[in-house]
């Protein structure tokens, strides 16, 4: 080639952030333009919070950044906090506990208009849980009648905050679920987990694939939409792994399997509308970049320091971080305001691990 | 014999015993009691250090005050015999808010307030006394204690006025008062017997009504600090209070009046 000229290619020209080396080689583990919002979030923006449980650190760090996160059932003057965290209040915009699939969430809208779940009320040792959200009641309730008392009072307070927000933040967290087989009622935990009994021929196991998913947000966007015309919506896949899967894999593909259906599910929806954003905290958790595993020993669990990188990442890029250290990066020991640390989330789903083999590590 | 020393140490509430001193001396003529007072915000910060129990040492005013009213800065108590601390609400306001602030769906009563669990309640009243009894437990060590809580208010708070005062008012009228006060002084005295301290509960002859002290003890109440400044606001007791406290407080020791 003679000298001063230089073959053509689509690749000259692109800015550091298309290539690996510079991209995540030799950069921060938190790129700052990993990012660019579609739609500004400030601290005005009502925002609605729901999801697995890694969305509990999303709605904390927002909350600790001043944005004006929907709270339709807050702790009230006297309870306190580890009280009021352990029953659900100010974990979510409402006490639904994790969501951690598409189709619960639909199913919950759906309830709110008056669709009726199946199995509503699981029993154990004379208590009562309600199916739906076990995890908030951590002990239980005394009677049938105060699951659906309390469950009825929950839902009018979800359909207030549904209606007031300007955005839902939604952490997708699995696509594995329990469904009750006559009538498709999903729960966001096995039965038998918490409460209840796992009977095969009332429950049986789904795996959701990408077009059912998409499907399931088609419908819980057109029902929500129906309430709040102006809803946006800002996608996160959680980077947390499975607990334990019974689609009969090995847990590790099932996890990639899970989290590749919920990124491509993601990628479509936010290819497809102006009102619908994807925020990266998988690919920020599982970044490569990072000097030490971003999971704590248990390998499941996200280390608080990697959380609040993720967190300063998105709240950097919409102005509210609270100092802004984008140019530098975030050290890797930081942890930041309104970090939860993953072993203080609530995850129901955990719970799966006393179901393991006696002997496994 | 010799009588056992008795150290009553506490908040602007040691007041009610302290001018019942002569009757208390009467009545117990086996005990040989010595007051400790400090005002309540300084009281939370008043701890043991190196055996002596006193207010914040950088503090300067607060131990001149502890100096001027009690004729020490701090207080020996490894000394004693017996320990009784009064003034802490260990918990009981948090708790009567929360009871106020929510129906809890157990019970009958709906007020249209947000339904809160019979199990949230009961976790929200074991968080909030335990940290107000942790932090009890940290101010004097290992020492044996006996704890009476800050007498509750009379009924004259419950009234709208100047000395209207909630969240204790509405208890006056609230149909699971007497269930809440019987919760609340089961796990207060639990609480306090697994951090080595025993609970004193005001006594019945001084109670109105649950959370309520009859409006009689409230009349004549007098500042800790001064000696015949009347404080009438229904928060603070009397004398006769105070001797019926420490009465209680005998018969836990097993030490009860001789007269």
């Amino acid at each position: 080639m003679a000298d001063g000229m230089r073959a053509r290619s689509p690749y000259a020209g692109l800015p550091a952030r298309a290539f690996w080396r510079g991209g995540v080689t030799g950069t921060s583990p938190f790129p700052p333009d990993i990012y660019r919002p579609k739609f500004p979030v400030t601290r005005d923006t009502r925002v609605f919070t729901a999801g697995s449980c890694f969305a509990q650190h999303v709605g904390a760090a927002m909350k600790a950044a001043g944005i004006n996160v929907i709270d339709a059932e807050p702790a009230r003057r006297g309870l306190p906090p580890e009280t009021a965290k352990r029953f659900g209040y100010g974990v979510y915009s409402a006490r639904f506990g994790n969501i951690y699939t598409v189709r619960q969430f639909r199913q919950l809208v759906d309830e709110m208009a008056g669709a009726t779940p199946a199995l509503p009320v699981w029993e154990k040792d004379g208590r009562f849980w309600d199916a739906q959200r076990p995890g908030v009641e951590p002990d239980g309730l005394a009677s049938p009648d105060i699951v659906l008392e309390m469950r009825a009072q929950h839902l009018a307070a979800l359909a207030q905050a549904l209606s007031q927000a300007d955005l839902i933040v939604f952490t997708l967290g699995l696509t594995e679920a329990w469904k009750h087989t006559a009538t498709g009622t999903v729960y966001p935990t096995a039965p038998g987990t918490i409460a209840g009994n796992y009977d095969p021929a009332i429950f049986r196991f789904a795996n959701y694939g990408v077009a059912e998913i998409l499907d399931d947000f088609s419908a819980l966007e057109e029902a929500l939409t129906s309430l709040n015309p102006d809803l946006r919506w800002l996608l996160t896949v959680s980077p947390v792994p499975l607990a334990a899967t019974a689609s009969t894999q090995h847990v590790l593909p099932a996890t990639m399997l899970s989290k590749s259906i919920l990124r491509v599910v993601c990628d479509i929806l936010a290819a497809s509308s102006e009102r619908i954003d994807y925020f990266p905290s998988y690919e920020l958790a599982t970044s490569p970049a990072h000097a030490a595993s971003p999971f704590e020993a248990n390998l499941r669990s996200v280390r608080p320091e990697i959380v609040a990188g993720i967190m300063h990442t998105f709240l950097a890029s919409h102005g509210l971080a609270q100092d802004d250290r984008r140019e530098e990066g975030l050290p890797e020991e930081h942890g930041g305001p309104g970090v939860v640390r993953q072993d203080d989330a609530i995850c129901e789903d955990i719970l799966l691990d006393a179901f393991r083999p006696e002997g496994a590590p | 014999m010799t009588p056992a020393k008795i150290a009553v140490v506490g908040t602007s509430n040691i007041g009610a015993m302290k001018y019942a001193e002569a009757r208390i001396a009467a009545d117990h003529p086996s005990l040989d009691v010595t007051f400790y007072g400090l005002p309540g915000g300084k009281f939370d910060e008043a701890r043991l250090i190196d055996g002596q129990f006193g207010p914040d040492r950088a503090d300067t005013g607060a131990m001149k005050l502890a100096r001027r009213v009690n004729g020490t800065a701090t207080i020996d108590l490894a000394a004693f015999d017996h320990i009784l601390v009064i003034g802490d609400t260990l918990g009981m306001p948090a708790t009567l808010w929360t009871a106020i602030s929510y129906d809890i769906a157990d019970w009958p009563l709906r007020r249209d307030l947000p339904l809160l669990s019979l199990p949230g309640f009961l976790s929200a009243m074991t968080e909030s006394i335990a940290l107000r009894a942790d932090h009890l437990r940290a101010q004097f060590g290992t020492l044996p204690l006996h704890v009476a809580l800050a007498p509750y208010p009379t009924t004259a708070v419950v009234p709208p006025g100047p000395l209207h005062q909630q969240p204790y008012a509405a208890m006056a009228t609230h149909p699971h008062a007497a269930q809440i006060h019987t919760a609340f002084r089961d796990a207060l005295t639990a609480a306090l017997q697994a951090r080595g301290m025993i609970f004193v509960p005001q006594p019945d002859e001084t109670i109105a009504q649950p959370f309520l002290t009859r409006e009689p003890f409230g009349h004549g109440s007098l500042d800790f600090r001064a000696d015949g400044r009347l404080l009438n606001d229904h928060r603070h007791m009397n004398a006769d209070f105070g001797a019926s406290l420490f009465a209680a407080f005998a018969v836990a020791i097993a030490s009860p009046s001789q007269t």
